[in-house]
């Protein structure tokens, strides 16, 4: 990396107020055998970094040395600044530290310099830290300035990515990237390989909509979003996005879409009762037409409820019991309705889904406030109000 | 899974220990590790985790007010002599850009330099936790480069620049209009709208139109609703009913944040305070969810992480803290749940708006 000749780096920091230095390491310039110090950190009192060492070994108090907990991935950060010190001062070639490549981007930044060593300097700040968001921003202002290789770039978000999957810098850059060569080519590709690794990455899901969306690629969605459900039916973001897909294209208004759905559902339930992702996708078609108006659903529910029993299951029959209560609209038989509702409520809260018996009980009551005649043949709950638990 | 109602509770350690997260929270604002150097540019917000959980632990004290009231001051970007700058206008998350260290104006030009929505938020509750009166802050600025970020969709960038846009920004937004008790800054209709389109098929609300529903979404949908004081004119009672049910569905023993992921402990207060806000929350189960969040405190170094025996950080230190005020725990302070601060905070930011009222007339 070729030296950069700022001196006027060391008078900023004066300018810098109340900092103090982190670091204050010694570095020699390659091309002038200059000897110059790297600047102080800018950090104020609040919250400061303390500089890289080896945070594969860390000190803990009480426990000695130990190599870092199970979840933790080796520090890319660490990796970048040992690549920079471990080149030999003895032979003439340049060491930086995080604070040096930050220094010199402020500087390439205040001058709004559009030059390839900018552009450099953007990848080495980038990989030290991948969320400056700044620096993201001047790196697309080079790119488009020194008319850079675009494709080249998709490859090297492409690499960023899969190191850090849930950055939001860096999916941003993607879209920006592909929005500038209008080529979505190989989006969904990229973001399937993506979700293979995490299939409820949610800003995966978001660029992949967002792609699917501008582009018009609903073409074979639907099939993804079905081969992931046979991967796994409990995958929340793959039935959001099949309703995604669904309504953007056929739409649930004709009647023999909304049936298959229906179908497809109560299948997928079969097949894992206890799945509240295939329970909500089916409450969520059918609730703004009236669970009860559904032709059969009832006695499909109640067939499935002696063999495929679950917390979602009883509460859809809640559901249902209220939608029929509220289209009878005041009117006759609504006792035997809201009856079945109540006992239903008192199930969940005594067996089926006891931590939420406080709410099961509340939802009684509205019902019974609702719907009640004040019939005292009709079953009400009592409740006492809640307590916190001793926390001395 | 039935209720073990009179059986033996397995003795793990579930005391709360209080001056572990005092001292957590101190460090925090000293010298953060390397390995959250990505936190550079909102170190600002782990300045916010800190202030209001140690306001919520009422102990604040241990804290050099007049210090750090200074360094947040210095983050504001200010308008430039010629005011060119004022869609850029509001507070950083910290000097990773390197502008002239400054507390006052006139704003120093630089070509790069521009506030971020989430910055200006925390910055603004950081300075009300503080006790400060926010004389020092350019209201107007604050105003104007908010309005620079909002989209024609009702929803926001995050900096003036251009960034990805989603409801933590509207959220962001509403707080900021509501501190500084000033809706200008912000088109109230297309924010509403945009929530209103983010609400999924089952009753949770994602980040945008067609995104899943997620409990972070759901809170910064319904808090900036509640901010706004619109929430009963936005959602009728039978969608708020469904909301509930969505929300109440994320306990498991602590909270999720989605069907079927696994639960984490700041889920507590994102859709622990949603559901204060919808009146329900007296309804979970305050022991299991208690248990839940003590489970993943550190007793060594304090602070909380979202699973048990993970390393703790400011954020899940901070919303574990928020979750336990919020089911009543012992020598907290009580949170406002839709704007995230402390009721002494709260009570202090209302009668600054009182103040500016009786300045005006």
């Amino acid at each position: 990396m070729t030296c950069f000749p700022l001196p006027e780096m060391t008078s900023k920091r004066r300018d810098w107020g109340d900092c103090s230095a982190t670091t204050d390491l010694r570095f020699i310039a390659a091309a002038t055998g200059e000897t110059c110090e790297a600047s102080s950190a800018r950090s104020a009192p609040a919250v400061r970094f303390s500089p890289p060492r080896c945070p594969d070994w860390r000190r803990s108090p009480g426990r000695g040395w130990t190599r870092g907990r199970r979840k933790e991935r080796r520090s890319r950060r660490w990796t970048a600044s040992r690549r920079w010190a471990s080149r030999s001062p003895s032979r003439g070639v340049t060491c930086f530290t995080v604070t040096d490549v930050f220094d010199y981007f402020r500087a390439l930044l205040k001058k709004d310099e559009k030059s390839e060593r900018a552009l450099a300097l953007t990848t080495e700040a980038i990989e030290l830290n991948a969320a400056n968001y700044t620096v993201w921003h001047y790196r697309r202002v080079l790119l488009q300035a020194l008319q850079k290789d675009l494709r080249e770039e998709m490859r090297y978000i492409t690499a960023i990515i899969e190191d850090q999957p849930k950055n939001y810098q860096v999916w941003h850059h993607r879209r920006m990237v592909v929005e500038w060569l209008n080529d979505p080519s190989e989006e969904l590709d990229f973001i399937a390989e993506i979700l293979s690794q995490d299939n409820k990455n949610y800003h995966a899901w978001q660029h992949r909509q967002w792609v699917i969306q501008e582009y018009k690629l609903w073409d074979g969605e639907l099939d993804y979003v079905e081969e992931l459900l046979e991967e796994d039916v409990r995958n929340n973001s793959a039935w959001n996005q099949r309703h995604f897909v669904v309504s953007h294209t056929s739409g649930y208004s004709d009647p023999s879409v909304l049936e298959q759905e229906v179908q497809y559902t109560l299948k997928q339930i079969k097949k894992a009762p206890h799945n509240e992702s295939a329970w909500n996708y089916l409450k969520g078609i059918l609730q703004d037409r009236g669970l009860s108006s559904h032709p059969g659903l009832l006695e499909q529910v109640l067939e499935l409820k002696e063999t495929h029993c679950s917390p979602y299951l009883i509460a859809f029959l809640v559901d249902l019991y209220e939608d029929m209560l509220e289209s009878m609209d005041g009117g006759q038989g609504q006792e035997e309705p809201l009856s079945k509702a109540l006992v239903l409520c008192e199930l969940l809260a005594r067996e089926t889904d006891t931590i939420r018996k406080e709410y099961w009980r509340y939802v009684a009551r509205s019902l019974q406030t609702r719907f009640g005649s004040g019939d005292p043949s009709v079953p009400t709950v009592e409740t006492e109000p809640q307590t916190t638990p001793a926390s001395d | 899974m039935a209720d073990e109602d009179g059986s033996f509770v397995d003795f793990e350690q579930i005391d709360f220990l209080r001056d572990r997260h005092v001292k957590f929270f101190q460090r925090c604002l000293q010298v953060l590790p390397e390995r959250y150097s990505s936190l550079e540019t909102s170190r600002l917000t782990i300045v916010f985790f800190a202030l209001s959980g140690l306001d919520v632990l009422d102990a604040l004290d241990v804290v050099n007010k007049p210090s750090l009231t200074e360094w947040i001051y210095s983050l504001q970007v200010l308008p430039t002599d010629d005011q060119s700058n004022l869609g850029r206008c509001g507070f950083r998350g910290s000097s990773h850009i390197g502008v002239p260290y400054s507390t006052k104006g006139p704003g120093c030009p630089h070509p790069f330099d521009s506030a971020h929505v989430a910055m200006t938020y925390t910055g603004l509750a950081s300075l009300i936790i503080l006790g400060d009166d926010l004389s020092r802050v350019n209201k107007q600025a604050c105003l104007a480069g908010l309005k620079a970020l909002q989209l024609e969709d009702g929803s926001f960038y995050a900096v003036p620049e251009g960034s990805e846009n989603d409801m933590r920004f509207v959220y962001c937004a509403a707080c900021i209009c509501y501190m500084l008790n000033d809706w200008t800054g912000m088109d109230v209709k297309k924010a509403i709208d945009y929530i209103r389109r983010s609400m999924s098929y089952d009753n949770g609300i994602g980040q945008g139109a067609g995104l899943e529903s997620h409990g972070g979404s759901t809170f910064c949908a319904i808090a900036a609703l509640c901010l706004m004081g619109k929430l009963e004119e936005v959602f009728p009672k039978r969608e708020l009913d469904r909301i509930r049910r969505w929300c109440i569905m994320r306990q498991q023993n602590g909270f999720h944040g989605r069907p079927n992921k696994p639960v984490d402990t700041c889920y507590s207060f994102w859709v622990g305070a949603t559901l204060e806000l919808l009146d329900v929350f007296r309804y979970t189960n305050f022991e299991k969810n208690r248990n839940y969040i003590l489970s993943t405190q550190d007793r060594l170094v304090g602070g909380f992480a979202k699973w048990p025996d993970s390393h703790p950080d400011p954020l899940h230190a901070y919303f574990g803290i928020c979750g336990l005020s919020l089911i009543g725990e012992s020598n907290l302070r009580r949170v406002h749940p839709a704007l995230n601060i402390s009721d002494r905070a709260l009570e202090h930011m209302q009668q600054l708006h009182r103040t500016w009222r009786d300045t005006c007339t």
